[in-house]
C-alpha cells in the first residue's frame, strides 16, 4: 500500500536547566495500513510521524533510534505482522511499543504481551488511551538508569497491558502467573508484599516517629516485623514520600495562595495515604488508623505543604534533574495542548484510585479537583462554539447520549433493521431464508457483548497498577540508602509543571481560539465545498 | 431572513444526526471527531470522512472479487480487509457498517461462502446509506456555512 500521510513532525527542543524538567515533546511513530485510524491518531496526537508500511517505519526507526519515543502499530498488517515489528522493534531498539487492533481476541492479547508490548489498545481508539501513552514513555526511562539492579523481566511486568472488555482481570492474572516466578529469581532485592497489616503498621510507625523524623532503621524497629529488610522499608518509605510530594504538587496547583498552614504534629494527611496505597481496602486501613476526624479536605491538603521540609524535598528545589545526556535525547515529550487532555491528565495522575475511597474527606476534594478541571474544559468548549457557527452545537451534546443504542427499524425494507447485536447479523446471514427473526445463538453472546460496549462510553480507565508499579520500581532500583538524595520524584515533580504549563496553556488558548475560528472557518468551507451529487450518483450505481 | 435560514439548517443538522444516531448508524467516535476539528484542521471531519469513503469502496471492491472468483478460498484475506473495515468504521463512529463487518469476519471464519456473499450485500447496502447520509450532512453544513457568512458579511 502506497504511502499517503507520511507527515515529519517537528522536533521539540529539551528546556534545559529548568528546575521542574519535563519532557516537552513526545515524538510518536504510528504504524498501521488504515489510513482512516492514522489520521485520527494522528489529530490525537498532534506531533506524530505516520507511515502505512511497516518497512519505512523500521528504516526510520533504525536510521535514528533517538527520532522516537514511542512507537505504535496495529496488529494485523498486509505487509508485515504486527508482532513481527513489534519484536524487531523491542529486540533492536528498546522503544515501547503498543499495539492496537480491532481484534481483542484474548490470544492476541497474549501475544502482544508476549512479544513485549507495553500496552493493547482496542480499535477504535479512545481519545483517552491516546493520552495515557506518555506513561510507557516515562516509565521506560525510569527503569533505564538502573538497568543492573531492575532487570528487563521485572520492567516488562510491571506496565500491565490494559483490556476492556471485561477479560481483563484475566489477562492480568495470567501475566502475573507468567512473570511472577520470574521475577522473584531474577530481582537481587528480595520483593516483599506489603500486606494490610505490614501497611498499617508501616503507617503507625512513621506516624509515631514524625514524618520527618521517620527513618527506615526506626521504622523497622516498630514495626517490629522479621520479614523484612531495612531496604524494604526505605523504598517504601520513599515511595510514600512521593506520594506526599505528588499531592504537595497537587495543592500547590489547587490553592491560590499556596501558603503553608499551621501543621497538624505527626499526622499524615489522608489523602497522601489513599492516594499512595494503590489498593483499596489498604487505603481505608490506614485511614483508620490514624483516626483523623473532622479534618476538612483544605486543612489537609495545607498540612501536607508543611511537610515539605528541606531535607526530604531539596532535591526538586535546589538541583535541576541530572539525567544521564543520553536520555535527554530520549526525554523529550510534548503533551498535545488541549485542555481536554490537561483534565485527563489530572485525572489519571493525581487520583489513582479515587472511585474506591470510601473516604468522604478525599472524595469532597477530588470533586472539587474534577469539576474545577471538567469546568475549564467545558468552559473552552462553549466560548468556541457560541462565537462561532462550528459544526456543532451544544444542542447535539444534550441529544445524543441518549440515541446511543437504536433499537428501532432504520430504513425500510433493510433486514438488518436498528441492529446492535450481532447475533441477529450472524442468524441473517447463516439462514436460507434470511428472516431476521432467525437467530443463532451459539457464541452470540460473546459476540454482542463485545458490540454493545462499543457503543457505550466507556469510563475512563485509570491504571493504579501501574502507576504503582513504577513506583515501585523505582525505589527498588535506588540503593534503599540514600533515598532522600535520589531523584525518583521524577514523574511526581513534573506533573507539578505539567499542571502550571497546561493550564497556562489552555488559558491561552481560550483566548485565542474564538476570534481566528470565527474567520478562517468561513474562508476555508467555502474552498472546500464540492459537489456531492457525484458522489451520491456513485453510492447509488452498484460498487 | 439569512438569518433565520441559518437557524434552520442548523437545526436540520442537528435533527439528521440525532436521527442517524437514533438508528445506530453513528455513534460517540463521530462525536470525537467533531471535536478533534478546530483552528489548526477546520475540515477535519469532512476530509477524514472522505478517505474513510475511499478507503471503504477499495475494500468494498476488493472483497466482491474475491467473493465472485469461483475457485475463491482465501477467507483470511478476506479477514484481514474486514478486520481493515472494522477498524476504520469504528474510528469514525460508523456503528453499523461496522457491527455488519464484525459479523461478516465471524461467518468468514466459518469459510462459509454462501454466508459471505450475503454478508457482503448487507455491507454495501448498509455503507450506502452511510455514505448517503453523511453525504446529507455535510451538505447542509456546507449551506449553512454559506448562509452564515453572508450574514456575518452584511454585518460588517
Amino acid at each position: 500500500m502506497s504511502e499517503k500521510n507520511d507527515q515529519v513532525g517537528q522536533i521539540p527542543t529539551p528546556e534545559n536547566g529548568k528546575e521542574y524538567q519535563f519532557p516537552v515533546g513526545m515524538r510518536v511513530l504510528a504504524v498501521d495500513d488504515d489510513i482512516v485510524c492514522l489520521q485520527k491518531l494522528a489529530a490525537l496526537l498532534r506531533q506524530f510521524t505516520v507511515t502505512t508500511e511497516a518497512t519505512k517505519a523500521l528504516k526510520m526507526l533504525r536510521e535514528n533510534k533517538d527520532n522516537f519515543d514511542i512507537v505504535i502499530t496495529d496488529v494485523q498488517m498486509l505487509e508485515m505482522d504486527g508482532f513481527r515489528l513489534l519484536e524487531i522493534i523491542s529486540l533492536e531498539m528498546d522503544i515501547p511499543v503498543i499495539m492496537m487492533s480491532s481484534n481483542d481476541d484474548i490470544k492476541t492479547v497474549m501475544k502482544g504481551i508476549e512479544h513485549g508490548a507495553r500496552d493493547y489498545l482496542l480499535k477504535p481508539i479512545r481519545v483517552e488511551e491516546i493520552k495515557n501513552i506518555w506513561q510507557h514513555v516515562i516509565r521506560k526511562t525510569l527503569f533505564d538508569p538502573d538497568k543492573q539492579s531492575i532487570p528487563k523481566g521485572a520492567a516488562d511486568q510491571n506496565p500491565k497491558p490494559a483490556k476492556r472488555h471485561g477479560e481483563r482481570s484475566k489477562v492480568k492474572e495470567a501475566q502475573t502467573n507468567n512473570l511472577s516466578d520470574d521475577d522473584s529469581l531474577a530481582q537481587k532485592r528480595q520483593r516483599i508484599a506489603w500486606t494490610r497489616e505490614l501497611r498499617a503498621k508501616f503507617c503507625d510507625a512513621v506516624k509515631t516517629l514524625g514524618v520527618d523524623k521517620a527513618v527506615p532503621k526506626k521504622i523497622l524497629e516498630l514495626m517490629n516485623e522479621p520479614g523484612i529488610t531495612r531496604e524494604n522499608v526505605a523504598s517504601h518509605l520513599q515511595k510514600f514520600r512521593n506520594a506526599m510530594k505528588k499531592n504537595d504538587a497537587i495543592t500547590i496547583q489547587q490553592n491560590d495562595n499556596g501558603v503553608v498552614s499551621s501543621s497538624i504534629g505527626g499526622h499524615l494527611p489522608n489523602t497522601t495515604i489513599l492516594s499512595f496505597d494503590n489498593q483499596g481496602p489498604d487505603s481505608v486501613h490506614c485511614l483508620d488508623g490514624f483516626g483523623v476526624n473532622g479534618h476538612s479536605n483544605s486543612e489537609m491538603i495545607q498540612f501536607s505543604h508543611h511537610v515539605q521540609n528541606p531535607e526530604t524535598f531539596s532535591i526538586v528545589s535546589q538541583k535541576p534533574l541530572s539525567l544521564p545526556t543520553n536520555q535527554q535525547g530520549i526525554l523529550q515529550q510534548r503533551y498535545p495542548q488541549a485542555p481536554e487532555i490537561m483534565n485527563q491528565m489530572w485525572q489519571t495522575m493525581n487520583i489513582p484510585r479515587l472511585g474506591n475511597s470510601p473516604s468522604h474527606h478525599y472524595q469532597m476534594g477530588n470533586l472539587h479537583q474534577q469539576s474545577d478541571f471538567n469546568g475549564l474544559k467545558y468552559q473552552t468548549f462553549t466560548s468556541r462554539l457560541r462565537m462561532v457557527d462550528d459544526l456543532m452545537d451544544m444542542d447535539i451534546y444534550s441529544h445524543i447520549p441518549s440515541y446511543s443504542t437504536s433499537s428501532e427499524p432504520g430504513p425500510s425494507g433493510f433486514p438488518l433493521v436498528g441492529c446492535t447485536s450481532n447475533s441477529h447479523s450472524i442468524g441473517v446471514f447463516l439462514d436460507a431464508g434470511s428472516s431476521p427473526s432467525t437467530m443463532l445463538r451459539d457464541a452470540s453472546t460473546d459476540f454482542s457483548a463485545i458490540a454493545q460496549n462499543d457503543s457505550v462510553v466507556r469510563p475512563q480507565n485509570v491504571f493504579p497498577g501501574q502507576y504503582e508499579g513504577s513506583n515501585n520500581v523505582s525505589c527498588m532500583g535506588r540503593g534503599g540508602l540514600d533515598f532522600r538524595g535520589q531523584i525518583t520524584g521524577v514523574p511526581l515533580d513534573m506533573q507539578g509543571s505539567i499542571m502550571e504549563e497546561f493550564i497556562g496553556s489552555s488559558q491561552m488558548k481560550l483566548v485565542q481560539q474564538p476570534p481566528e475560528h470565527l474567520k478562517s472557518e468561513n474562508n476555508l468551507h467555502f474552498s472546500c465545498c464540492s459537489s456531492t451529487d457525484d458522489d451520491l450518483n456513485a453510492a447509488l450505481n452498484p460498487v | 431572513m439569512l438569518g433565520l435560514g441559518v437557524d434552520q439548517l442548523r437545526a436540520d443538522m442537528n435533527q439528521l444526526l440525532a436521527l442517524l444516531f437514533h438508528q445506530g448508524v453513528l455513534d460517540d467516535h463521530f462525536l470525537q471527531l467533531q471535536q478533534l476539528q478546530d483552528v489548526t484542521s477546520p475540515n477535519f471531519v469532512y476530509e477524514v470522512v472522505n478517505i474513510y469513503f475511499h478507503e471503504s469502496e477499495k475494500l468494498l471492491r476488493n472483497l466482491r472479487v474475491l467473493l465472485m472468483d469461483r475457485d475463491f478460498s482465501d477467507y483470511k484475506k478476506m479477514g484481514i480487509h474486514l478486520n481493515q473495515f472494522m477498524g476504520s468504521s469504528s474510528s469514525i463512529g460508523a456503528k453499523r457498517v461496522r457491527n455488519v463487518c464484525f459479523a461478516f469476519r465471524a461467518v468468514s471464519e466459518q469459510n462459509n461462502r454462501a454466508g459471505c456473499l450475503r454478508a457482503l450485500e448487507v455491507l454495501e447496502h448498509e455503507y450506502c446509506y452511510l455514505k448517503n447520509k453523511l453525504h446529507e450532512l455535510f451538505h447542509i453544513e456546507q449551506q449553512r456555512v454559506m448562509a452564515a457568512a453572508v450574514r456575518y458579511r452584511i454585518q460588517d
